[in-house]
């Protein structure tokens, strides 16, 4: 009898999985592009260029080379039967209506100015742009729910050309495709270089119709960080940099190859964690982090406080903080997301963030600079 | 002498707020004297766990009075009434990690000071109330080693050590064998005498009570409580009133109850003493009406002398000799008399 | 009963030691390795090679130690009292849904709030402990209540368990609901809470949980005798001159208080409460609150600096969280207590 259930157990078990790995891929014969644009910067995705339609081939969000997506942006409809045999999705391009899960895919289409096409968006108490507040008002743009759990119908009402989602892990859009809309993962955020990042605006770009001015844009961007960064490269010292605060007894800091780390390394700082490994955070204790970095020359601190932050401020938080050198010596540079608007425009402006922080250890090299995310934090 | 226990026109049940009242007993007027062991009997459901808690102090009376020397039950404090009575009841004790002599100590709460702690004649009293009941030795046995009588009997030994002047046991018999029921019984019926404690004993024990107890107390649904001493109640015929169901007799003579049963045939018995007693019994027992008339029926002789034997003689003159009742009652069956 | 004497005061002279041992051991190990020298050096107000161990030694480790041997006493302490009142071995002090109480303060803060406000508040936000910590009593401070209502009102102490027990369901239901409107990093600080820490217990902190805990210490010592005679049942209890009412009422209080404030300022650990009363059952053998209820508070100590030496022993740059290790060390214990009891009385046990 328990040989009956084990063997039944396993069966079931090995039919469930073989349903979930369900990866295949339309595209039997490779053809060759007429060109391709290879990022720079970004690793996430590539946009093959054929006489018939672009192709954007999105790259597993978490590195696993096997798995990728296929999308055509199809603008000639008589060769849809030949589009959709080699691609995953084939989508109308370019969009006239599509969903926003974020507020930083709404910044996107802010620098591309093709909000219009914005048809729906997930949790409006997040997205601070006047425009799509009053459009959702007026109706014309729909609020669908939760990003993690839209509302299913309202979705389907919307006739949407896809849906742009940030990178998940379980299948819980799988209703929504079913129902034809495609779901288009925009893995921005999962790029460690800040350059990688922004370089997603070509990807977006080419979704919405305006892939060269998407290019011209980034171009413009990616010269701006490098000049910045080589005028850092120039400085005479490099400041020691510690990031980071104290939540709920952890303390969480970006390991070595990060983005955060990116952006200290380029702005000639010598970040205290940048020979650790890995591109997420490390956790630690508040023991081991004031041990590390009770010396260090600057604090850079990230944080998002209804009021104004001050020193003392800073002290009611944490006593503890009081004993960072840092602290004593009055070096943290603070961006307060409340009202700095980092973490909804920052992404797109990796040139600004560089030179705030250029400015913030190396101020001499800036000259007359107005900082826009990242400032000295002024002793009282 | 001021009465230890009285009730006057006592009258209890449960009051779920004033509206709801429920009356099981009125008109209850019984008391009891210091020295004095009287057992509430009554079939179930008459109301005697209602009119023990009464009188323990557990619930309020509905109307009437109930004095302790002579002082209103509710208007003792709660400090004061536990110096005034003490209970055993049938709930069985789950404890692990606890000595008889912890236990017992218990019984000392009253008196003992903010933390309980026991000084040297608490530890003395206690050892002589673990003596008393019986359980000389067993001070330091643990609780759960000890059979279910011993376990009773070390809550007797609470009780005792409480330093009331009044006992009360609901039921605390109920789950014990038959020599532990005993046992108690005899022990609480000489802790009253020997000790001056007026103790009152809820129990299903008719026989045991009708031997021991100094008063019995009646109490069935929809009748008023009958006290007296066993001999009186069972001569007005109060058992008979109270017991009596159908199918079922209280037998004045015996002194217990007879299960009626349908007599088709008769026999004569003939002889005495202990062994024409009990075949009489075993006749009764199998469908036979006994009588010393001869008639025209078989009769038996008991032979009690040197051989002791039962000799069957039948209608026709046949006769049978039998060593033992059981080969008696073979005999009468195979020969279908 | 000399020899019990023996026994039992041996069983304390090993608690002492055992409590005095782990205290320095807490100080002395950590995340980062201090030298015994220098911890000498910081301990007799000396500077020692670096000036972050005196941070480290005054700021993080003093106060960790000090609020888990409070917060092992205080739970302890409410274990045996719900575990004696409700005759219930399996009985722990979060049985009343004063834990979930508090967490549901929290959860108002950290994800609620977060949500109707349209603020990430963790991750990047620093309200404060304190209005963490203030949410959090006053949630556990408001079932409180209830169960207290409840109490006065029902007789029965199974009723007031299954009070207890449904209360912490639906306090955790709406927990779900929040959870599920909240942004990954709400939520996730939400669940970091809910792991249990001894480490975010400042100074400051300790100046109002210090108070707190040494009345609910001595409110426990007044409940000695009470307990003692509880455990013959409630009958027994009151033919004997308890005030039932009045004892009842006064126990929940004490459980609830020391409940409340070391789940707020803790987070909600797991098992200690649950665990320690059996323990110590085990090493002094009798039930005497008189040894117990001590005995609880120093074993309670015990356990927890043993727990949080063991969440920080050097190796993790961070620190486990405390409830991962109470769970793994209570855990055996409550199953090896069921087992103990299935064999004693079988499947009516």
């Amino acid at each position: 009898m328990i040989k009956i259930l084990t063997s039944l157990l396993i069966a079931i078990t090995v039919l469930v999985s073989c349903q979930v790995n369900n990866s295949g891929h339309k595209q039997e014969e490779y053809i060759k592009p007429d060109s391709t644009y290879v990022p720079l910067h970004a690793k996430g995705f590539v946009i093959n260029y054929y006489p018939e339609y672009s192709q954007i081939v999105l790259k597993d969000p978490w590195g696993d080379s096997t798995k990728y997506q296929t999308f055509a942006l199809l603008k000639n409809k008589a060769v849809f039967e030949k589009a959709s045999k080699q691609n995953d999705y084939v989508l109308n391009y370019p969009t006239a209506k599509w969903i926003a899960l974020s507020s930083t895919m709404v910044d996107y289409a802010d620098k591309l100015n093709m909000k219009h096409t914005i048809s729906g968006v997930a949790e409006p108490q997040y997205i601070a742009d006047a425009y799509i507040q009053e459009q959702i008002d007026k109706g014309t743009i729909r609020n669908i729910g939760l990003a993690v759990a839209p509302d299913v119908e309202v979705l389907i009402d919307l006739e949407p050309d896809f849906m742009m989602v940030s990178p998940f892990k379980d299948n819980h859009f799988a209703a929504i495709e079913s129902a034809g809309i495609p779901v288009v993962t925009n893995s921005d955020y999962l790029e460690h270089t800040p350059l990688g990042r922004a370089e997603w605006l070509v990807f977006v770009g080419e979704l919405l119709g305006e892939g060269e001015k998407a290019k011209q844009q980034f171009k413009a961007i990616e010269q701006e960080y490098l000049l910045v960064k080589e005028k850092a490269l120039k400085a005479v010292s490099k400041p020691t940099v510690f990031t980071g605060h104290i939540y709920q007894g952890i303390w969480y800091t970006p390991a070595g190859e990060s983005y955060m780390a990116n952006f200290f390394n380029d702005a000639g700082c010598d970040y205290i964690y940048k020979d650790t490994k890995g591109t997420g955070s490390l956790s630690l204790d508040y023991e081991v982090i004031i041990d590390k970095a009770e010396n260090t020359d600057y604090w850079l601190l990230i944080i998002n406080y209804p009021t104004d932050i001050t020193y003392s401020e800073i002290e009611k938080i944490d006593t503890r903080y009081v004993d960072f050198g840092a602290y004593k010596h009055r070096n943290i540079i603070i961006t307060n997301a409340s009202n700095s608007l980092y973490f909804e425009k920052g992404l797109l402006q990796p040139h600004i963030v560089l030179s705030d922080l250029v400015y913030a250890v190396h101020p001499g090299l800036m000259g007359d600079y107005k900082p826009t995310y990242f400032t000295h934090l002024k002793a009282e | 002498m001021i009465t230890l226990l009285q009730s006057t026109d006592l009258a209890v049940g449960y009051a779920q707020g004033k509206a709801n009242e429920v009356v099981l007993h009125r008109n209850i007027n019984v008391h009891l004297q210091q020295g004095e062991f009287a057992c509430l009997l009554g079939p179930n459901g008459a109301g005697k766990s209602t009119l023990i808690k009464t009188l323990s102090g557990f619930i309020p009376r509905i109307a009437g009075s109930v004095a302790v020397n002579g002082k209103e039950l509710h208007d003792y404090k709660r400090g004061e009434l536990a110096k005034i009575v003490s209970v055993v009841l049938t709930e069985k004790l789950q404890v692990t990690n606890m000595t008889v002599f912890d236990l017992v100590a218990l019984g000392r709460t009253p008196y003992t000071d903010f933390f309980g702690t026991l000084g040297k004649r608490d530890k003395y009293l206690v050892l002589e109330a673990i003596n008393d009941v019986g359980l000389r030795g067993f001070a330091n046995r643990q609780l759960v080693c000890m059979s279910d009588g011993e376990r009773q009997k070390a809550m007797i030994a609470k009780a005792l050590v409480q330093d009331t002047p009044l006992i009360i046991l609901d039921e605390p018999t109920a789950f014990l064998d038959l020599p532990s029921k005993i046992e108690i019984v005899q022990l609480l019926k000489k802790l009253a005498k020997n000790k001056n404690k007026g103790i009152l004993l809820s129990t299903h024990d008719l026989d045991l009570a009708l031997q021991l107890a100094d008063k019995i107390w009646l109490l069935a649904q929809g009748r008023e409580l009958e006290a007296g001493i066993p001999e009186d109640l069972v001569l007005a015929n109060g058992f008979r009133r109270f017991f009596e169901k159908e199918g079922i007799l209280f037998d004045n003579n015996s002194g217990s109850f007879k299960v009626e049963r349908e007599q088709l045939k008769t026999i004569r018995v003939v002889g005495i003493g202990v062994e024409y007693k009990w075949l009489s019994h075993a006749l009764n027992r199998t469908g036979y009406e006994t009588t010393d008339k001869e008639g025209d029926y078989p009769q038996i002789h008991v032979d009690a002398d040197s051989n002791k034997a039962y000799i069957l003689q039948q209608v026709d003159g046949s006769k049978h000799e039998m060593r033992t009742i059981e080969d008696l009652l073979e005999q009468i069956k195979t020969h279908q008399l | 009963m000399e020899q019990h004497r023996v026994k039992w005061i041996f069983g304390f002279a090993l608690l002492l030691v055992l409590i005095i041992v782990l205290f320095l051991f807490n100080i002395g190990f950590g995340s980062v390795s201090i030298s015994i020298n220098d911890i000498f050096k910081v301990l007799s107000g000396n500077v020692a090679s670096k000036a972050s161990y005196t941070s480290i030694i005054y700021k993080s480790r003093l106060p960790q130690t000090i609020t888990a041997m409070l917060a092992g006493a205080g739970l302890a302490v409410g274990g045996l009292q719900m575990q004696t009142l409700f005759r219930n071995p399996l009985a722990g002090p979060s049985i009343l849904g004063i834990s979930s109480g508090a967490g549901l303060g929290v959860a108002l803060v950290v994800l609620f709030a977060g949500n109707v406000l349209g603020v990430t508040i963790s991750g990047y936000g620093l309200l404060g402990h304190m209005t963490v910590v203030g949410a959090a009593f006053l949630g556990a401070f408001f079932i409180l209540m209830l169960i207290v209502f409840f109490a006065q009102a029902l007789r029965d102490n199974t009723i007031l368990l299954i009070v207890g027990i449904m209360v912490g369901y639906a306090t955790s239901a709406i927990i779900g609901v929040m959870k599920f409107y909240s942004p990954k990093e709400d939520v996730h600080a939400y669940v970091i809470w809910g792991l249990g820490s001894f480490s975010n217990v400042t100074w400051e902190h300790l100046m109002v949980l210090i108070p707190i805990v040494i009345v609910g210490l001595l409110m426990s010592l007044l409940l000695i005798k009470p307990l003692n005679v509880l455990v013959l049942g409630e009958n027994y209890a009151e033919n004997l001159g308890i005030n039932i009412k009045h004892t009842r009422l006064f126990i929940l209080c004490c459980t609830g208080i020391l409940t409340a404030a070391i789940t707020a300022f803790c987070g909600p650990i797991a098992f200690l409460g649950l665990a320690v009363p059996h323990l110590t059952k085990g090493l002094f053998r009798t039930s005497d609150q008189k040894i117990l209820m001590p005995a609880v508070m120093f074993a309670g100590a015990v356990l927890a600096l043993f727990c949080n030496l063991i969440a920080r022993m050097p190796g993790f740059d961070g620190a486990l969280p405390i409830n991962v290790v109470t769970g793994l060390i209570g855990a055996p214990i409550v199953i090896s207590v069921i087992i103990k009891r299935f064999k004693l009385n079988g499947l009516n046990g």
